[in-house]
């Protein structure tokens, strides 16, 4: 079974839902400048790309039509380059990824693009016209859907406090914005032109402190303790990889990053969907025949603080190898393109800091979790 | 669309006045070029009247450009109306129409908001063509609530200016517009600062306290309950200084307000002195004390703050002031004072008590204006009175003393005294019909101790509610069934139409659900529902044209009655809401099966089966009141073909007019019906609704009633592919009905609301 390498990372800037600077750009003109953007920088032949692996979360209206196939259609791929899109809700691009790499080991393709986009802005969180089944009760629609009520459950699980997740919060804002003045953010984002402008910046870090985030009111449970200020904001964004075989790699002059060395799925109670993470990276951990003291790099979404901070304590991360360059509270959590970032933020983290092993991790709504374990190449 | 030559104006100045003015161009629909020194700080207007609700709806600052006088005034070329206004400075106003004039096109209105410099002063040195097409139009604060402008025009002023200006101030701004004479403050703030200074000053010459002084010189005469000393608070005592300097300056050594000089007075001065200058600064007057609710007002006599007293009088102004006491004597100073002033002055500031009447009650709150109130009190008592102190009586005073009065009846219909003293009808502009003027000497159509249906004129027939608060009793639906089976001979449209100041109706009628409740008699209230369905179902296929013309709260039962209605013409200062949700219902009079048809035409929502439901859902079970009618439109209460008409006094015009334009070729409309989710969408809202309910935002009541909103707004067990008929969904809004009230939450809120006009939040 050949290696699959993550050989190219990209993404736009993640900008505010909304009111943020790519508000009034369709996702998949954005889904097509990330690709371009992969294609100039890895300066591989586009003909030699087998298909486009894409995550949206909700792939309807502008969204819809096979995103995955508008996108490469877009960027000006060959129609010879297939594309699909992929739904596991947040966890959609480290599933892309997972994809090409079962295509590469079994021989189905040497190179791939897998990526997601998500324009909050422009199609909403759970679609435009939501139809839960009717013979759930209202219990299930809310764990399915209500996900910062599942946020509120874990905290309250755990003990997690307002201070707990206000300093969560706080910490990866903290690291955030220190990588964006350092410049360590640049590496991987790409310019986007819109509407006269061009878009180089993450729209929603902020500067701020555990005291400001203390005095913000709880914004899904009275008398709870999960802000606007310890979620991922709603997030306009996009990411692009390029994920090939080893051989392919050498024939076009790239240095891989990373190795994608194992992965695993698995599901929990939709009311605690946060924890996904949790049973994910063990399995995925287990397979790879490493534990989390292995484990140089930790890139897990903070969907919420509380179930960042669940899924650390359950899983033993320490807080230095988490989320080094900031997380999505701080960057934002364009759910189909997120999973994208985690993988290659992971991988050029390995290049960076010479680490060997990372892993990415995400929690999924619907009471499931997603991980990656990555080598460096 | 509105009569007016006005495609685009200029505002310059972004001040509260400023911005405020711009503001209200937009919500009559006119774009609007924003000037200040800086973009920044006309910007910073713009801002400012979004905070402070300038804008009818917020989207109407998207007609607002903004720019600087050094860079954007040259864009003065494409204003049809300029108006100024800057900072209270001659020289400052007169450099800047220096550069307006090359800039600006000759036969396009000028006009400054100046309050107290005089039009000669302001043009001095200006071309002829600038005089021409000069004028003063002085809004009042805040320019889109105050209704009052007062027109200035100078003798060299064109009659075409004067009148696009009046026109476009009526119709697009919605003003009343006063003509006034080039005399210092005009004639509102000319009569309301001498009453301020009388007020304020005979108050501790009397010996009253400030509660005792704003209790007479409130309610008894008919002017807010913020009295003096409280409306002092309100404007700032630190302006006395500078409004009050420049209006004594400005008048003549032998004017009466010499005699009642404010800024003379040692408290004022000690109030300004030591910053407490109102409720700007938190305390005045009156104040709270820091970090309490509890209220204190100043001692006249010491100055300083002591706990608020009570304070009542006589709302009977003609006992008030007959009275042997303190409060008697002060009633009587402030009005022979006031009422011997504006007659005193009437000839030098107008030429017609009307228009000094109408300043006063739309520029200073007065239910009456000086001349109408004295005719309430009786101009001979007041006239006999000042005869008998030895005190001057005024020549207008005394001739109306001797001859009927201020205000008349004449055979021809209303009439009020010139300020020369002769007699002259009132006049109403074009396109202006008052209720008030049919009703006079007329007999009602049909009728009910609730509601009445009037002739007004063109085969046009306007059903007028007359409960308190307009609140839809049976009276009133039984009416609405008369009329619906047919008008009289000879007419062929309706328009359902009010002047009640508040509200063109409240809701439906509480107090009967309370002594239904009280009665264990459900069945009836059942019959209620049912009868109010029929009723408006009638009205809604009528077989002539209906037209709802709401001004002020249209709520509840109230709103119901218009979404039957086939057009609205809504003043813009309309509020609607279903908001039914507050009393424990949801709106059952086919209001929420309206609201479902009106929701799944709009254009503002994505497609697919939830379209309809969510939007009319999530109006409804808000309790959404609209702050406008432009607001209603957005939210779907409105439709492409409804009207808006800005000025209140041409409300019933607009609604018959648009009655007229719908006679020709008339058909019912055809019966309705909508795309509905079905329980998944139920499934969807309720949802939402315990989201709401966790975040505190609803109760456990609450959600209970927007479940049988859900069920009605998603058609129940609805298929998206067929349909809902508006009667399969009237029977919903039944079903909903007839098991709230038999819930005792809901009766307890029906009840709490009677009670204290508050909903319960059970």
């Amino acid at each position: 079974m050949k290696d699959a390498y993550i050989a190219g990372y990209v993404r736009s800037p993640f900008t505010f839902a909304r009111k943020g600077a790519l508000a009034g750009m369709r996702p998949d003109d954005l889904g097509a400048a990330v690709i371009r953007a992969l294609l100039q920088r890895t300066g591989v032949p586009a003909d030699r790309i087998e298909d486009v692996i894409w995550g949206c979360a909700f792939p309807e209206g502008e969204q819809g039509l096979n995103i995955g196939r508008t996108v490469g259609m877009l960027a000006g791929l060959p129609v010879t380059v297939a594309g699909a899109t992929i739904n596991r809700w947040c966890g959609s691009s480290i599933q892309a990824v997972q994809m090409a790499q079962g295509m590469i080991a079994t021989n189905a393709g040497d190179a791939f693009i897998c990526g997601g986009t998500e324009c909050m802005s422009r199609v909403p969180m759970m679609g435009f016209n939501v139809l839960p089944n009717p013979a759930w009760t209202r219990g299930q629609v809310e764990d399915y859907i209500s996900v910062g009520i599942t946020a509120e459950r874990v905290a309250e699980r755990y003990g997690i406090t307002r201070a707990d997740q206000d300093a969560f919060g706080a910490s990866s804002q903290a690291k955030a914005l220190a990588a964006q003045r350092d410049g360590r953010l640049a590496a991987e984002i790409v310019p986007i032109a819109h509407a006269g402008a061009v878009v180089e910046h993450d729209g929603c870090v902020r500067e701020t402190s555990p005291e400001k985030l203390a005095t913000l009111k709880p914004a899904f449970l009275a008398g709870g303790t999960v802000t606007a200020g310890t979620s991922s904001p709603t997030t306009d964004g996009a990411t692009a990889l390029l994920v090939c075989g080893k051989g392919f790699a050498d024939a076009n002059g790239l240095t891989p990053m990373a190795r994608v060395r194992s992965f695993a799925v698995s599901g929990c109670e939709a009311g605690v969907m946060g924890l996904g993470p949790i049973e994910a990276c063990r399995k995925a951990l287990s397979r790879a025949g490493l534990t989390m003291a292995d484990i140089d790099l930790v890139e897990m979404n903070e969907a919420f603080a509380a179930q960042a901070i669940a899924c650390c304590r359950e899983l033993g991360i320490p807080d230095e190898k988490l989320n080094i360059d900031g997380g999505a509270i701080a960057l934002g959590h364009p759910l189909g393109a997120t999973g994208g970032r985690l993988v290659g933020k992971a991988a050029q983290l390995l290049k960076r800091t010479g680490g060997r092993h990372a892993i990415a991790t995400q929690c999924i709504g619907g009471g499931m979790g997603i991980a990656m374990v990555l080598e460096a190449a | 669309m509105m009569d007016t030559s006005i495609r685009k104006a200029m505002v310059i100045g972004a001040g509260s006045m400023g911005s405020g003015i711009a503001a209200q161009f937009a919500n009559g629909r006119v774009p609007v070029i924003l000037l200040d020194v800086t973009a920044d700080a006309a910007r910073a207007g713009v801002e400012r009247q979004l905070k402070a609700q300038g804008f009818m709806d917020p989207s109407a600052a998207a007609l607002v450009e903004t720019g600087s006088i050094k860079d954007d005034l040259p864009r003065a070329s494409e204003a049809d109306w300029i108006v100024e206004a800057i900072v209270e400075d001659l020289a400052v106003k007169r450099d800047l129409y220096a550069k307006l004039e090359p800039v600006r096109r000759p036969g396009t209105a000028v006009s400054s908001n100046t309050s107290t410099i005089p039009l000669a002063w302001l043009v001095d040195g200006r071309s002829d063509a600038f005089k021409r097409d000069f004028t003063i139009t002085h809004f009042f604060n805040p320019p889109r609530h105050m209704r009052l402008m007062e027109l200035v025009a100078g003798p060299a002023t064109a009659p075409e200016i004067a009148a696009t200006v009046r026109a476009c101030a009526e119709r697009v701004l919605g003003k009343t517009v006063v003509d006034c004479r080039d005399t210092p403050a005009f004639i509102a703030n000319r009569l309301g600062c001498y009453w301020m200074s009388v007020a304020a000053l005979e108050a501790q010459r009397l010996g009253l306290t400030v509660e005792q002084a704003d209790a007479v010189a409130g309610a008894p005469f008919g002017i807010p309950r913020t009295g003096v000393f409280g409306l002092l608070d309100l404007v700032g005592v630190d302006l006395i200084p500078l409004v009050w300097t420049s209006l004594l300056g400005a008048l003549p050594a032998t004017d009466g307000h010499h005699a009642f000089d404010l800024t003379q007075d040692t408290l004022v001065q000690r109030l300004i002195a030591e910053g407490r200058i109102g409720r700007k600064a938190k305390g005045g007057f009156y104040r709270m004390v820091p970090g309490t609710k509890v209220r204190e007002a100043v001692d006249l006599a010491t100055g300083d703050y002591r706990p608020q007293q009570e304070a009542k009088a006589n709302r009977d102004l003609r006992a008030l002031i007959a009275q042997d006491d303190d409060l008697g004597r002060y009633a009587w100073s402030l009005l022979s004072h006031t009422i011997a002033y504006t007659a005193e002055v009437a000839a030098e500031i107008s030429s017609d008590v009307a228009a000094i009447d109408t300043a006063m009650q739309l520029g200073y709150g007065w239910a009456r204006g000086p001349f109408a109130l004295a005719d309430a009190v009786g101009c001979a008592l007041i006239a006999d009175r000042l005869a008998a102190e030895g005190r001057p009586v005024p020549a207008l005073l005394a001739r109306a003393a001797a001859d009927g009065g201020f205000h008349r009846r004449g055979p021809a219909g209303r009439e009020a005294r010139l300020t020369t003293g002769a007699w002259a009808p009132v006049r109403r502009p074009p396109g202006v019909l008052d209720l008030a003027d049919v009703k006079e000497g007329a007999s009602p159509l049909a009728g009910n101790a609730s509601a009445s249906l009037w002739d007004i004129g063109d085969g046009v027939a306007c059903l007028e509610f007359h409960t308190r608060m307009n609140a839809v009793d049976h009276g009133i639906i039984e009416m609405v069934e008369t009329v619906a089976k047919g008008l009289p001979a000879g007419f062929r449209a309706l328009v359902i139409y009010n002047d009640d100041p508040r509200a063109f109706s409240a809701g439906a009628n509480l107090k009967f659900f309370v002594d239904r409740f009280d009665a264990g008699d459900i069945a009836a209230l059942e019959a209620f529902v049912v009868r109010g369905q029929q009723a408006f179902r009638a009205l809604k296929y009528a077989p002539f044209p209906v037209v709802g013309a709401p001004a002020g709260l249209a709520l509840g039962g109230g709103c119901e009655v218009l979404l039957h209605c086939d057009a609205v013409q809504a003043h813009a200062e309309a509020y609607l809401g279903l908001v039914e949700l507050k009393v424990g219902i949801i709106p059952g009079w086919r209001g929420t099966t309206e609201m479902l048809l009106r929701a799944a035409t709009r254009d503002d929502r994505p497609a697919g089966p939830t379209k309809a439901a969510t939007a009319a859902f999530e109006v409804i079970a808000g309790a959404t009141v609209t702050a406008s009618a432009l607001h209603a439109r957005a939210l779907g209460f409105l439709r492409a073909g409804d009207g808006v008409t800005m000025n209140r006094d041409r409300l019933l015009g607009d609604a018959k007019a648009k009655a007229l334009s719908l006679v020709d070729g008339y058909a019912p409309p055809d019966p309705g019906a909508v795309v509905l989710p079905g329980p998944s969408g139920r499934a969807s809202l309720m949802n939402l609704v315990q989201g709401w309910q966790r975040a505190g935002a609803m109760t456990a009541h609450d959600a209970a009633v927007a479940d049988w909103l859900a069920r009605a707004c998603t058609g129940a067990d609805a298929d998206p592919l067929v349909p809902v008929t508006e009667d399969d969904l009237a029977a919903l809004e039944r079903d909903a009905l007839f098991a709230l009230i038999r819930a005792p939450a809901t009766q307890a809120r029906i009840r709490h609301m009677m009670d204290t006009g508050k909903p319960l939040r059970n």
